[in-house]
C-alpha cells in the first residue's frame, strides 16, 4: 500500500471515529452528576485488557495535564507496565503534601472490574472538575493514586486464554507445585474452541440431574426417589497427561497474590497460596515501593469481586487486637456510609464474616502502614433484580436475568462434543464474563457508587488548619503565643495502629519568624496544663491530631514582628497561618 | 558407620595441621580473597557466586562444594555472619570450606563430596561486620540501610561516641542515687544489678559510651545501621523494633539468600552460626506449641532427630557450658525450621568456658554467678589481659554534677575468642558437619 493511500485511509478513519464518538455540544443536555461532553470519550460498558487500560490512562493524562499525571510504578513479571494515575489539582499545593488515597484493582486475575472502577474514578474526577465545586475543593486538598491493575499479566491471561469466571485467580509465574518436574501439565481445555471453559454433561440413565422444564439450559437435581437423565463431568477439559485425572494441574492457581503482604504473613503450609516471603511477587513489591515513597497515603481501597461487600481486616484472628476500638470507630463510620451509598453491599470483617486469611493486602496497608483500608467485593446478584438473589443452585435468578435482560448473551447453549475419554458429551454453561463480572449496563452505575464511597473515604482523610492564634503580652519584651490546630475530618493524622508502633513521624507544629524562648503542648487549655518541649522548641512534635478535634500548642517568644505558624503532617498535609 | 566416622576423624585431625596460617579475623576484603582462593584452587569441586549486594554494596557470597550433579545430592547449607558482631561465625564457615577442601583428594573426602553438597554462605552481615575492623569498634548488627531506630522521624541522630578516644565503645557508669547497678562483690571491675528484693541499693547508672546527641533523654539509641539480618526474616518478625526492618525480608541480603534457598530443594538441613544455640541441647517437644494453627514448636519426630544431632555435636565438638538461648523472632534459625521446613541448627561456635577458681591466687567460687566476672577470670587464666578497659573518670556534659567513669568489658570479646583458638573450633565444626552427612536422606 502506498503511503498516500494509507494516509487517506487513516484520515478517513479518524474522521469517522470523531464523528461517532462526540456530539455537537449544543445537542447535549447534561444529566445530573455526569460529565456531559467529556474530552476523553469512553463508554463504561465493557472491559479493557492491559493495552486498553494503557490507552485510557494515557488519554486521561494527555487531556488533563494539570489534573492527571501518568507513571509506571514498575513492571510485572512478564514486563507489563503497572500504570498509576496521580489525580490532584497540580496548580494548588505540592501533591506529596496532600493527604492521599491509594486505589487499586484486579489483584486476582479474574477479578477484573476493579480496574474499570478505578479508571472511572480517574476519568470522573478529571472530567467533572471544571463544573463541580466539590471536586475542585477535593482535588485542591487531596491526591488520588490510582493503579487500575496490580496484576496485568493475570488480567490479560484471563481475557485472552480460555477460562471460567473464577480462573485464573493467581498471577502467571509458573510454579511446579507438586515438584513432579512438570509445570501446569494438565489444565483446562477449550474443547470446542470458543474461548470459554464451560461445563461438560453427559446423558446417563443413572444421573442425578435433569433438564429444568422451565428453562432447558438449566440443570436441576432430581428428588431422592426420582431417576435423572444427566450426569455432570466437571469443567471443560481432558486428561492431558494420561494420569487418570482431568484438569488436575493447570496454571490457574499457582499462588495467591493477596497472601503475599508483610503483615501477619504465614508460609504456604499455614496460608495456602503464600509465595516465598512478603512481597516476593514483583507486582506487590512495586506497590510496596510506591506506598513507602508516598507516606501521605492515609486511605486505601482495593477492588475485588464478588459478593457485594465492603471488607476491613483483620484477615487473621490473631490480629483482632490490632484493630483496636479507636480505629474500628473510624472504619465503621466510613463503611456504614458506604453501605448506604452502594445498595446491596454489606460492611463485613474478613476473619469473622468470611474466612481467616494471612498476609492480605488490606492487613499490610493497615497493620504495616497504619492506613485505613477497605477491600470491596464488587458485584452482587442483588443487582440483577434489586432484591436478594443468590448463587444457590436452586435460585434461577441468573437464568431469568440472562434471559430477560441480557437476551441469553451470557450463556453458551449445550452442544454436542465427542470427548476422547468420555465419548459423546455436551458442553455448555455461563460464559466467563457472567457471574462475577458486572454485565455491561450495570457497570457504570456500580462503578459510580463505589467511586462515591472512595471519595467519601478520601474526603475524610485529615484536613488540618491553624485555627486561632491568641497572643498575650508577658512584659519584658516577652510574648505568649497560643495556637489551636484543628482537624476537620473523621480520620486522625495517625491511626492508633500507627501511634502504637510510631509508624509515621509525629506531626510538626512550628513557628518561624520569632525568637522562641520556650515551646509546649497544652494538654488542657482550660486548666492551663502544658508539657514543655525542651529540645528544638520552635518545632513542637505532637504524636497525633485526632479526627474532628484539635490540639493546642504554645510558645514564649521574644520581641515582636510577623511570624508564621505551620502544621506539617505526613498524612494530614500542610497548613500555615501568618500573623 | 563407626569405622567411617573414625577415618574421618583421623583425616580431619591430620588436615587441621596443614591449614594456611591466619593471624587474625578476616575483614570483608580478606574474606573475599580467601573465598576466591578456595574456588580457584578447587575448580572441580567448588563454585563461587555472588548472589547480590547489600545496601552497603558488599557481595553476598555462596560457595557450592561437591562433585557431580550437586543439585541432586542431599545438601547442607552452612550460614555464617547471621549477626554482624559474630565474626567467628564467618570464620567458621570459611574455615570449614578451607579445611574440607585441603584434603579433597583423599578418598574419604572424595566419597563425601560425591554424595553430599555443601552450600556455604559465609557472611550474611558484611556491612555490619566491618565495624570490627573500623577505627571505632562496636558490636554492630545493622547493615548500611539508613533506619530510624527509635522511630522519632530522624535517622542516625544519636550514635555512640568514643568519648575516651580508645577506638572502642565500652560503657559509662554514672554515680546516681537512682542507679540500679552495684559492683560485683568478688570483682569490682564488673557491675551487676542490685537485688532490690534483698534490700540492696544500686549505686550506678550503666549506659553505653556516648552522648545524648539529640537530647531526648535516651543515649545512643539511633546510630549508623541499619537492618539486622537475624531480625529481618519472616518467622515472628518483630516489626517496628530497632533493626527489624519495616517489614519482613526487607533487605536485599535477606531476599537473595531466601530466593536462592527456595530453589535448592536438595537442602535437608541448615547449620548457621550466631548467638542462638539449639545444637548443644536438643529442641524439646512441646505439643501445645507444635499443634497450634501457626506452628510454634518442633514436631515430635523432628525433636528426635534434634536429640541425635545434639548428641553427636556434644560428643565431638563439646557443648559443655553452652549458653541457653531463646530465639527472638525474625531470626534465621527459626526461619530455617518453621518457614523453610528444613532441620535448622545454630551454634555460637564458642563461648567463655566456666573458669575454675585459681587456688594459687586464693580465688574462690563467685558468690554471685555472672558471665562477665567468669569471662575475666577465664581470660586472666589464659594470660589474656586486653579484654577490658579500666574505669576512668570522664567529665560528661550530659551529667554536669555527677561522677562519670568510662570502661568495662570491651566489645566483641565475649562472643569472639582470641584468634589462636579458632583453628580448633573450625576442626570441631568440620567434624560435626562431616558427621551430619550420615543423616543424608537416602
Amino acid at each position: 500500500m502506498s503511503f498516500t493511500i494509507r494516509f487517506i485511509i487513516i484520515l478517513f478513519l479518524s474522521a469517522t471515529v470523531i464523528d461517532t464518538q462526540s456530539q455537537n455540544a449544543d445537542q447535549i443536555f447534561k444529566a445530573a452528576g455526569s460529565p456531559a461532553n467529556p474530552k476523553v470519550a469512553i463508554s463504561w460498558n465493557h472491559y479493557n485488557d492491559h493495552g486498553g487500560i494503557t490507552e485510557i490512562c494515557k488519554k486521561i493524562a494527555a487531556a488533563y495535564p494539570e489534573l492527571a499525571k501518568l507513571e509506571s510504578i514498575g513492571k510485572s513479571f512478564k514486563g507489563r507496565e503497572m500504570w498509576c494515575l496521580t489525580i490532584t489539582d497540580f496548580k494548588k499545593g505540592d501533591p506529596e503534601h496532600k493527604p492521599g488515597i491509594y486505589i487499586d484493582g484486579n489483584i486476582h486475575s479474574n477479578e477484573i472490574q476493579g480496574s474499570e472502577f478505578a479508571m472511572y474514578t480517574a476519568w470522573y474526577l478529571t472530567e467533572t472538575f471544571k463544573d463541580t465545586k466539590f471536586i475542585q475543593e477535593l482535588l485542591a486538598d487531596k491526591v488520588f493514586y490510582i493503579v487500575p491493575t496490580i496484576n496485568p499479566d493475570g488480567r490479560d491471561s484471563y481475557f485472552h486464554e480460555p477460562n471460567t469466571a473464577s480462573t485464573p485467580r493467581s498471577g502467571v509465574i509458573p510454579i511446579d507445585n507438586d515438584r513432579d518436574g512438570m509445570v501446569n501439565e494438565d489444565g483446562y481445555d477449550d474443547l470446542d474452541g470458543d474461548g470459554e471453559i464451560l461445563l461438560m454433561r453427559r446423558k446417563s440413565n443413572n444421573g442425578r440431574l435433569r433438564v429444568d422444564p422451565a428453562d432447558p439450559r438449566r440443570m436441576i437435581q432430581v428428588g431422592p426417589d426420582e431417576k435423572g437423565t444427566y450426569e455432570m463431568l466437571g469443567l471443560e477439559g481432558k486428561d492431558n497427561d494420561g494420569d487418570g485425572q482431568v484438569n488436575e494441574d493447570g496454571y490457574t492457581f499457582e499462588y495467591d497474590p493477596n497472601r503475599d503482604w508483610g503483615w501477619g504473613w504465614q508460609p504456604n503450609y499455614i496460608q495456602n497460596g503464600a509465595y516465598k516471603y512478603p512481597f516476593s511477587l514483583p507486582e506487590n513489591r512495586n506497590v510496596l515501593n510506591f506506598v513507602m515513597k508516598h507516606p501521605n497515603i492515609a486511605a486505601a481501597q482495593s477492588y475485588h469481586n464478588a459478593g457485594g461487600m465492603i471488607l476491613r481486616g483483620p484477615g487473621g484472628q490473631e490480629d483482632v487486637g490490632t484493630y483496636n476500638s479507636q480505629d474500628v470507630q473510624v472504619y465503621d463510620a466510613i463503611a456504614k456510609k458506604g453501605e448506604e451509598l452502594i445498595p446491596g453491599y454489606r460492611y463485613l470483617v474478613v476473619h469473622k464474616d468470611l474466612y481467616s486469611a494471612y498476609g492480605g493486602e488490606l492487613d499490610w496497608f493497615y497493620g504495616g502502614r497504619g492506613i485505613y483500608t477497605y477491600s470491596n467485593e464488587l458485584w452482587t446478584p442483588y443487582l440483577m433484580f434489586n432484591k436478594d438473589a443468590t448463587r444457590d443452585p436452586q435460585d434461577n435468578a441468573s437464568y431469568q436475568f440472562d434471559r430477560f435482560l441480557l437476551f441469553k448473551d451470557a450463556f453458551v447453549d449445550w452442544h454436542e462434543y465427542n470427548h476422547p475419554q468420555y465419548g459423546k458429551i455436551e458442553i455448555g454453561g455461563f460464559k466467563k464474563n457472567f457471574g462475577r463480572a458486572h454485565p455491561g449496563f450495570l457497570l457504570e452505575s456500580d462503578a459510580h457508587r463505589n467511586m462515591a464511597f472512595t471519595i467519601y473515604h478520601c474526603y475524610h482523610t485529615p484536613k488540618l488548619q491553624v485555627d486561632t492564634i491568641i497572643e498575650k503580652d508577658l512584659g519584658d519584651g516577652l510574648k505568649e503565643i497560643t495556637a489551636v490546630i484543628s482537624n476537620q475530618r473523621i480520620m486522625p493524622t495517625h491511626s492508633s495502629q500507627d501511634i502504637k508502633f510510631n509508624i509515621e513521624r509525629p506531626d510538626y507544629i512550628s513557628i518561624t519568624g520569632a525568637k522562641v524562648i520556650a515551646g509546649m503542648i497544652v494538654d488542657n487549655p482550660d486548666l492551663n496544663i502544658a508539657r514543655e518541649q525542651k529540645n528544638n522548641p520552635a518545632t513542637i512534635e505532637v504524636s497525633n491530631i485526632p479526627g474532628l478535634d484539635e490540639v493546642t500548642v504554645r510558645w514564649i517568644v521574644q520581641g515582636s514582628g510577623k511570624y508564621t505558624i505551620t502544621v506539617d503532617s505526613k498524612k494530614g498535609g500542610l497548613s500555615t497561618k501568618s500573623k | 558407620m563407626r569405622i567411617r566416622l573414625l577415618t574421618l576423624l583421623l583425616c580431619t585431625t591430620f588436615l587441621s595441621s596443614i591449614l594456611v596460617a591466619q593471624t587474625g579475623y578476616s575483614d570483608y576484603a580478606k574474606q573475599t580473597s580467601r573465598l576466591k582462593s578456595i574456588a580457584n584452587a578447587n575448580a572441580s569441586t567448588t563454585k563461587l557466586v555472588s548472589l547480590g549486594k547489600t545496601s552497603g554494596g558488599k557481595d553476598i557470597w555462596m560457595l557450592t562444594i561437591g562433585t557431580g550433579e550437586t543439585s541432586s545430592h542431599p545438601a547442607i547449607a552452612v550460614v555464617g555472619g547471621t549477626e554482624g558482631s559474630h565474626i567467628l561465625g564467618t570464620e567458621l564457615a570459611i574455615g570449614f570450606a578451607e579445611s574440607l577442601l585441603q584434603n579433597s583428594n583423599s578418598d574419604s573426602i572424595k566419597a563425601v563430596l560425591a554424595k553430599t553438597t555443601y552450600y556455604v554462605f559465609p557472611n550474611m552481615s558484611p556491612d555490619a561486620m566491618e565495624q570490627y575492623f573500623a577505627a571505632i569498634k562496636y558490636e554492630r548488627l545493622g547493615n548500611a540501610s539508613v533506619t530510624d531506630d527509635d522511630r522519632d522521624g530522624k535517622t542516625n541522630e544519636d550514635p555512640y561516641d568514643d568519648l575516651d578516644g580508645n577506638g572502642k565503645i565500652t560503657w559509662m557508669r554514672i554515680e546516681s542515687p537512682v542507679g540500679e547497678y552495684k559492683t560485683h562483690p568478688d570483682d569490682p571491675r564488673i557491675l551487676i544489678k542490685a537485688d532490690i528484693t534483698k534490700g540492696e541499693k544500686g549505686k550506678y547508672l550503666l549506659l553505653s559510651e556516648g552522648m545524648d546527641n539529640d537530647k531526648d533523654g535516651v543515649f545512643n539509641e539511633d546510630g549508623d545501621g541499619g537492618v539486622q539480618f537475624n531480625k529481618n526474616l519472616t518467622y515472628k518478625h518483630p516489626s517496628f523494633s530497632p533493626g527489624s526492618g519495616e517489614f519482613p525480608v526487607s533487605e536485599n541480603e535477606s531476599r537473595v539468600l531466601l530466593d536462592q534457598l527456595f530453589e535448592l530443594f536438595n537442602i535437608y538441613a541448615v547449620i548457621s552460626f550466631g548467638t542462638n544455640n539449639n545444637l548443644s541441647s536438643p529442641v524439646s517437644y512441646n505439643p501445645a506449641a507444635a499443634n497450634q494453627r501457626i506452628v510454634a514448636g518442633w514436631l515430635e519426630a523432628d525433636t528426635k532427630v534434634s536429640s541425635l544431632v545434639s548428641d553427636l555435636y556434644n560428643k565431638t565438638g563439646g557443648g559443655k557450658d553452652a549458653p541457653k538461648t531463646t530465639a527472638m523472632g525474625g531470626d534465621f534459625v527459626s526461619w530455617g525450621y518453621y518457614h523453610f521446613a528444613r532441620f535448622s541448627f545454630s551454634t555460637p561456635g564458642w563461648w567463655p568456658p566456666k573458669a575454675k577458681p585459681d587456688t594459687t591466687k586464693k580465688e574462690k567460687a563467685f558468690t554471685i554467678d555472672d558471665a562477665s566476672a567468669n569471662f575475666l577470670r577465664w581470660s586472666a587464666q589464659q594470660g589474656i589481659n586486653d579484654n577490658y578497659t579500666d574505669w576512668k573518670a570522664y567529665t560528661h556534659p550530659d551529667f554536669p554534677n555527677q561522677k562519670v567513669e568510662i570502661g568495662g568489658i570491651d566489645p566483641f570479646v565475649m562472643s569472639n575468642p582470641p584468634y589462636k583458638l579458632v583453628g580448633d573450633l573450625v576442626k570441631n565444626i568440620l567434624i560435626s558437619l562431616l558427621n551430619y552427612q550420615h543423616f543424608n536422606p537416602q
